[in-house]
């Protein structure tokens, strides 16, 4: 905190402790000059009767009493009510503009960086960021981390390390599940209620349902195209054989359920058909639930009508 | 909505669709088309002039996807053949001609997997070869309670005649058999009907039983007498033809294994098989010639309204069990759980007999092959509904889509729309 | 939806008016009219829509305040019955000659050698192939079409065609290059990569016309009841298309049937509002409503043609919903619809609306 420039009297000692200031420490080798200077030359009186100049004591500068009109805040993002966000995106911004010209990497090659998630974001500013706000601040902290590594200054890494979350959560390398010795996938997946596990092999295109044809499982031609999706959008039905344990939940979820998980099941065999898995939509997790109900309301968003008396 | 337009909707058949577009050269049904082992696979449409008779005995369903064609048609599957290559031999032609037998089947399979559309090959098989065709088109309009019933006085227990039902079968049995009962003379006396004049062929005498449904169950005895008789009774022997072999068809046999909607005198449900209609059909399951002319009996289950009765499923259990070679004595053999009360009546009657004449057979039908399958959707290709090219891999897709090349669910497949198909 | 007049056209064809022979620069009634009408649902009042390349007024062409008014209600009217109506052509086959006397471009320069030399190269491969307009009135998505006229021998030559399916090729080979992990042959991927998605299988308009029939959430049964009107468009006889109410794009009569999921998008379609009427409050002063037409989406237009069917549906007689909302799709093919007076009516008031699109815009 610095002190503001105050008006009036306060003005003037400042000024006077200003110019001692500068009395003291830099004219402080020509001082006897100074003092020759001074001493007149010419005398209306005698010089017996001379009396020594007490010299007024020295201005104890420690102890020196001043009271500021106000307090001016070291940054300009005081009053905005979440200063030290906005003091780490305009660092970032002004990082970003000053090393834009550095050669950067495809996203997919950056270093994986665990950045604050949002509450651990908000413990460490100490501020109530939203959500949005905070994601444009960390879509900042990619496009840096995009810089060449061997490129990338100093100060950017440790701008960016201040972001990074307690414990390196991608430091253990993550191995793909295969095919067992078998040649059998598993996979597992859930959907709304239901939980479905997969195991899929080379074959001929059987399914089997909680060891029942697909048909009597779901009756729907429509589920069941969702349930084989994976195989059949990459026309693989007649490749492989499925068998199926799906529980709880109702036909929707169960069928979307097996989807997901031959989905992932299906990668495990041929993990180049990622690209097309995602495009089909099978290896997305949808992680929509039922909203829970809650007091005071009748479901979970609806309100019991409003009775006047 | 005017009383019974939604009913006559759900049960309006419709068997042509002029958008279809026709197909060039395709081959009938017919006696030797039926057995052709190289046509396997393909469509055979129906014959024209047979629709009526087909249509007579209701052998088409409403939900069976016929409107989407131009014509009616069925696949020729592995199930066809041979069942083509056994009427042919009931009917003393083809390799082995062994005229006079008497087949019996049950025919179960999933739902979809042309349990119905095999009766209605069948019947199409035996108006070719110039059976007696008896159907019971849905064996759940005898029990539902929606038809007149009359105890019949001194049996024990008591038994029951659907007059009405009775009335309507012998309507239909005419209608889809007429040139062949003009043909067939009255050959054994009937005491019970005065009013038959002698001489008349079989089709008059089924129209007494139009008319007058009070004799119309004594009309059927008659019927049925003359159509299983081998030889005239004495003093009619004038004109006597013998007699052709007959298929017997009922679709929906379970709700025969299990209490009717029927009510008694003291409000106790009737069992199915105390009345007379169901347990003449069912009776003829029993052991030995029941059909002296030979024929074919065909009871089909339905999985479309189906009560499911516990005893039926063990006894067909029974029926594989034995066909597999598990003796009724080891421990493999099913049985009914203690206290599950399953019905011994149905069990004695589906009992699968040791050393029997012509034993029950159980014939379940499977999803159909994969180049079936193929012949199947190129039909649909050819009749303009699938605009898709037709390869392997496609109609393997389906094939696994449809639980394995169940029949009803290819068929809804075929005809989904799919803007852009993957 | 593409309005008659491209306003890429209309400009080209107005710059091009001005270089050739002054004979040719005599004012046209018809263009700039149909340009107009078309206007304010178009662009934004505010926009300097020609920007640098802004034609001047031939010497002979003098612009009053007053010239530039807007057309009688007739005029508008005759447009925009024009612009819906597929049968007429304006390669010069004027539809109403009282009204239309304007001569389009093609016309002019067809008479004029000199000029047609001349002419943007654009316009000249344009006249090469006859009988096709060069703007489009159709809400019809025509990506499909595009897309499935690509492998088409007729048109291209052999190599262009396998030029672009190379191109094809390419463009989607980032999917599916760096397979070195597959058992199987590559997947072939549908055309339309979004049907890939098994969110996305069905076709957009059906998708959009099931989801519209949907009651309490149950999508089963609005399937249910796609499934059976898509039936009935199969198995029922083919439209008998009046004459007075052709539909947009469609293929013959005869043939509709074969393909139900594109009957209906036609029938859809061809019956869809170009715009909706907004009543705003409080522009005219003294409570009365001001009825704006606000120009929709594609998407929009369908919802709304959706909605109309839906219904006008609710009037038949038939039993269940399936077999109304059928029976009104064969009869909106057919003209016999309500539902085309309502989209008449809905653009009748849009035309006589069109005057309060100067009002200054409040949001």
């Amino acid at each position: 905190m610095a002190w503001h420039k105050p008006n009036g009297l306060t003005q003037a000692m400042q000024s006077l402790r200003l110019t001692s200031a500068i009395s003291n420490s830099s004219i402080n080798a020509s001082r006897p000059t100074f003092n020759a200077l001074r001493t007149r030359t010419y005398a209306t009186e005698t010089e017996a009767v001379s009396i020594p100049a007490a010299a007024a004591p020295e201005i104890d500068f420690v102890s020196f009493s001043q009271k500021p009109a106000r307090i001016i805040p070291a940054s300009r993002a005081y009053f905005s009510g979440s200063p030290r966000f906005i003091d780490a995106l305009l660092e970032l911004e002004a990082l970003q503009a000053r090393h834009a010209g550095l050669p950067t990497v495809a996203p997919a090659e950056a270093p994986r960086m665990a950045w604050f998630k949002l509450p651990q974001f908000r413990d460490f500013v100490g501020e109530p960021v939203p959500n949005k706000k905070y994601k444009s601040l960390v879509k900042i902290l990619q496009q840096l981390n995009r810089i060449q590594p061997e490129f990338l200054p100093a100060d950017v890494r440790d701008t960016l390390n201040k972001f990074l979350r307690p414990g390196n959560p991608y430091s253990k390398e993550i191995v793909p599940r295969t095919v067992d010795e078998s040649g059998l996938a598993r996979g597992k997946a859930k959907r709304k209620e239901s939980h479905a596990v997969v195991q899929l092999v080379e074959g001929e295109g059987e399914v089997l349902v909680n060891g029942k044809n697909i048909v009597n499982v779901f009756s729907r031609l429509h589920d069941r195209e969702s349930a084989l999706w994976a195989l059949q959008a990459t026309q693989r039905l007649d490749k492989y054989n499925v068998w199926i344990k799906v529980k709880g939940g109702g036909v929707t979820g169960q069928a979307e359920a097996i989807t997901l998980a031959v989905g992932r099941a299906l990668l495990m065999h041929e993990p180049g058909l990622k690209p097309v898995l995602r495009k089909a939509g099978v290896i997305t997790v949808d992680p929509r639930r039922v909203e829970r109900k809650k007091p005071g309301h009748v479901k979970a968003r609806k309100m019991p009508t409003w009775v006047k008396r | 909505m005017a009383p019974g337009e939604r009913r006559a909707l759900k049960k309006r058949i419709v068997l042509s669709n002029p958008n279809a577009l026709e197909i060039e050269g395709m081959v009938d049904l017919s006696a030797e088309t039926m057995v052709d082992s190289r046509l396997r696979g393909t469509v055979l449409g129906l014959p024209m002039p047979m629709i009526d008779q087909l249509r007579a005995v209701e052998a088409f369903k409403p939900k069976q996807g016929w409107s989407i064609f131009r014509r009616p048609g069925t696949v020729l599957r592995r199930d066809t053949i041979e069942m083509g290559r056994l009427v042919e031999q009931i009917s003393g032609e083809g390799d082995k001609p062994q005229k006079g037998k008497v087949a019996k089947k049950i025919i179960n399979g999933m739902k979809g997997s042309g349990k119905s559309v095999h009766l209605l090959q069948a019947m199409a098989m035996a108006f070719l070869k110039k059976w007696v065709v008896i159907t019971v088109p849905d064996a759940r309009e005898l029990v539902c309670a929606n038809t007149a019933y009359t105890a019949v006085e001194g049996t024990k227990p008591l038994q029951y005649i659907q007059p009405n039902a009775v009335s309507a079968l012998l309507k239909r049995t005419v209608e889809a058999n007429r040139e062949l009962l003009a043909e067939l003379k009255v050959s054994q006396n009937h005491p019970s009907l005065p009013m038959l004049q002698p001489g008349s062929t079989l089709e008059e005498l089924a129209k007494l039983g139009f008319a007058d449904p009070a004799i119309s169950w004594a009309v059927f005895q008659a019927f049925w007498a003359e159509l299983t008789a081998s030889a005239p009774a004495a003093g009619l022997e004038k004109g006597f033809v013998p007699r052709p072999p007959m298929l017997v068809t009922v679709d929906g046999l379970a709700h025969w294994m299990t209490e009717s909607e029927y009510r008694d005198a003291d409000y106790n449900k009737i069992h199915a098989h105390d009345l007379y209609f169901v347990k003449h059909f069912l009776s003829l399951l029993k052991e030995g010639d029941s059909l002296k002319n030979g024929g074919l009996l065909l009871y089909a289950t339905s999985l479309s309204n189906n009560p499911n009765p516990l005893a039926l499923s063990i006894a067909l259990d029974r029926l594989t069990a034995h066909q597999a070679g598990i003796s009724a004595s080891s421990p493999e053999y099913p049985n009914p759980a203690a206290y599950s009360g399953a019905d011994e009546r149905v069990l004695e009657l589906l009992k699968p007999a040791e050393k029997a004449i012509s034993p029950v057979e159980l014939q379940t039908l499977e999803g159909i092959t994969r180049d079936e399958a193929r012949g199947f959707y190129e039909y649909f290709a050819l009749s303009g509904l699938l605009r898709d090219s037709i390869t392997d891999q496609w109609v393997g897709q389906r094939w696994s889509l449809s639980g394995g090349g169940i029949i009803g669910e290819l068929e809804k497949l075929g005809r989904r729309f799919r803007a852009a198909s993957a | 939806m593409t309005p008659r007049l491209n306003l890429f056209t209309a400009r080209a064809a107005s710059a091009l008016r001005q270089s050739t022979t002054p004979a040719l620069a005599s004012r046209s009634i018809a263009s700039p009219a149909r340009f107009r009408a078309i206007q304010p649902i178009q662009c934004r009042w505010n926009s300097s829509r020609d920007g640098s390349k802004k034609v001047e007024p031939q010497p002979d062409e003098q612009t009053f305040p007053t010239s530039d008014q807007l057309p009688d209600v007739s005029e508008e009217a005759n447009e925009i019955s024009r612009i819906m109506d597929k049968e007429k052509r304006c390669d010069g086959v004027p539809s109403t000659p009282e009204l239309d006397q304007g001569t389009p471009v093609e016309e002019i320069l067809s008479r004029d050698k000199q000029a047609m030399k001349h002419m943007p190269k654009v316009m000249q491969d344009e006249l090469k192939k006859s009988g096709t307009r060069s703007f489009s009135t159709s809400a019809r998505s025509r990506i499909p079409e595009i897309e499935s006229s690509v492998p088409g021998p007729e048109g291209a030559s052999a190599e262009a065609t396998a030029a672009l399916a190379d191109m094809i090729r390419q463009a989607q080979s980032p999917l599916v290059e760096e397979n070195l992990d597959l058992k199987f042959d590559e997947p072939i991927l549908p055309q339309n990569i979004k049907t890939l998605s098994y969110r996305q299988r069905y076709d957009t308009l059906q998708e959009q016309f099931t989801k519209q029939m949907m009651v309490d959430g149950k999508l089963t049964k609005a399937q249910k009841n796609m499934e059976f009107i898509l039936e009935h468009l199969r198995t029922s006889s083919p439209p008998q298309i009046n004459p007075k109410r052709p539909l947009l794009d469609a293929p013959p009569a005869s043939q509709m049937p074969l393909d139900p999921v594109n009957y209906l998008a036609v029938v859809v379609d061809s019956v869809a509002p170009l715009f909706r009427i907004r009543q705003q409050k409080g522009i005219a002063g003294g409570g009365a409503a001001v009825q704006i037409p606000t120009p929709l989406n594609l998407r929009q237009r369908r919802r709304a043609a959706i909605r109309w069917i839906i219904d006008g549906s609710a009037k038949r007689r038939d039993s269940t919903f399936s077999h109304r909302v059928a029976a009104e799709v064969v009869a909106v093919a057919e003209g016999r619809s309500s539902v085309w007076d309502k989209r008449d009516q809905q653009h009748k008031i849009g035309i006589s609306g069109r005057a309060n699109l100067s009002t200054p815009m409040r949001r």
